[in-house]
């Protein structure tokens, strides 16, 4: 059993892990296809079994408010309500986009530019204040660190805000410099540190060191 | 004061939401979560079943047999809601980890990691440069566990740290900007297409 709960997965994952990693060295062939054209074919393999794990997600989603619903459990009514537009929404848009139904078809695209979208902006404004709140938490100035942070913020929001340049002209060309060199320089430094760390988390996995991706299921 | 229906939901989900903040959880905050995160779901669902459709099914039924095997693959993710053939979703789960690993283990080297180290090899001509080359090498140096932070290595990664907290701000600054201009464009929409008091 050891062989399919995970020889074959370490297998699978090892083989589509090194295809594309050859692919990059150079042109290679197995018989008539080259590499580049297998990777090809596995692009679009990846986005098939990532449509079904999206059907994973949905269906996890499902269950988990259906039994919320279905034993009364606190607030089991907005679970009813998303149940409820999310099966709505999917027959909408199967209606308007698969069976080109013209009503359904505008009915979807009034409720994603006067639903969706305006929500989804406003959530993502809205974290705005939870930045705010947070921020004014972390960035007292009660030692260097802090400081260094409150001002570079204040400084980089004093330059491209209107306000800021009628205080003082200068505002928006130190604003300038702490972007393009300062911030720069740290950004940089945490991309080298994340690459080198991308790089040794895929390594791990695909030579199979790393296994956490395949869970605790014995 | 507009008409349209449609304004009219646009302006009250917003409202809902805005409520969640400027008062406290409530029962139309609530609601209005809830529907977003089942549009959302349902957005994704399908955009994935046209994929499916488009990519799979269709070219599978001309005859590209191939395709079985990444179908065969996604149908065993959802082994994962047996508790008997539960392990079979790992050949699906263990195909997208291989395919990400692989373009992960090309792309962190030739798109992140040598690019950057390549702009930052300048000549120590100026003081911008200085500040560029110094300031990544004292962050690098602030990761670097495999010495004891004691000495020049101390007094050197707390110029790396001074540095994080001067990119954190400046990245809180451009982030808040950011979602506050996105603040005012629902604001607008509230004040303009909805109350009208806006031209």
């Amino acid at each position: 059993m050891t062989l399919w709960r995970r020889d074959i997965p370490l297998l699978i994952t090892f083989l589509t892990g090194i295809i594309y990693v050859l692919n990059n060295v150079g042109t290679i062939s197995i018989g008539s296809t080259t590499l580049g054209e297998l990777v090809q074919d596995l692009n679009v393999w990846v986005l098939i079994v990532a449509a079904f794990a999206m059907g994973v997600a949905s269906v996890n989603l499902l269950r988990l408010h259906g039994e919320k619903v279905q034993r009364r459990r606190e607030g089991w009514g907005y679970s009813l309500v998303l149940i409820a537009t999310m099966l709505g929404y999917m027959l909408i848009g199967a209606l308007g986009t698969t069976y080109q139904i013209p009503f359904f078809a505008d009915l979807t695209n009034l409720v994603y530019t006067n639903v969706q979208s305006p929500l989804g902006a406003t959530m993502w404004a809205m974290v705005g204040f939870f930045i705010c709140s947070s921020a004014y938490r972390a960035f007292r100035a009660r030692n260097v660190e802090g400081t260094i942070m409150l001002v570079a913020g204040i400084l980089v929001m004093l330059g491209n805000a209107p306000i800021g340049e009628s205080i003082w002209g200068g505002f928006p060309v130190l604003s300038k410099w702490l972007l393009d060199i300062p911030n720069t320089a740290g950004q940089r430094a945490i991309m080298i540190g994340a690459a080198i760390g991308a790089f040794t988390t895929a390594l791990r996995t695909v030579t199979g060191i790393d296994r956490r991706y395949m869970g605790t299921i014995e | 004061m507009s008409t349209d229906p449609w304004v009219w939901i646009a302006s009250i989900g917003t409202i809902g939401v805005l409520s969640g903040i400027l008062w406290k959880d409530n029962v139309l905050f609530r609601t209005v979560e809830h529907v977003f995160v089942g549009l959302s779901s349902a957005y994704y669902v399908f955009t994935a079943y046209r994929n499916l459709v488009n990519l799979g099914w269709a070219p599978l039924k001309e005859g590209k047999i191939i395709l079985v095997i990444p179908m065969l693959l996604g149908l065993s993710l959802y082994t994962r809601f047996t508790k008997r053939y539960a392990y079979l979703s790992r050949w699906g789960m263990g195909f997208l980890i291989g395919v990400g690993s692989g373009l992960a283990m090309f792309a962190s080297i030739n798109a992140q990691l040598l690019p950057q180290i390549r702009a930052n090899m300048l000549q120590l001509t100026s003081l911008n440069n200085i500040i560029l080359v110094l300031g990544v090498l004292s962050i690098i140096v602030y990761f670097f566990f495999s010495v004891e932070q004691k000495g020049a290595v101390k007094h050197v990664s707390k110029i790396g740290r001074y540095m994080m907290m001067l990119t954190f701000g400046v990245s809180f600054g451009n982030v808040v900007q950011g979602r506050i201009s996105l603040l005012l464009g629902v604001l607008e929409s509230l004040l303009g297409k909805w109350l009208g008091l806006m031209s």
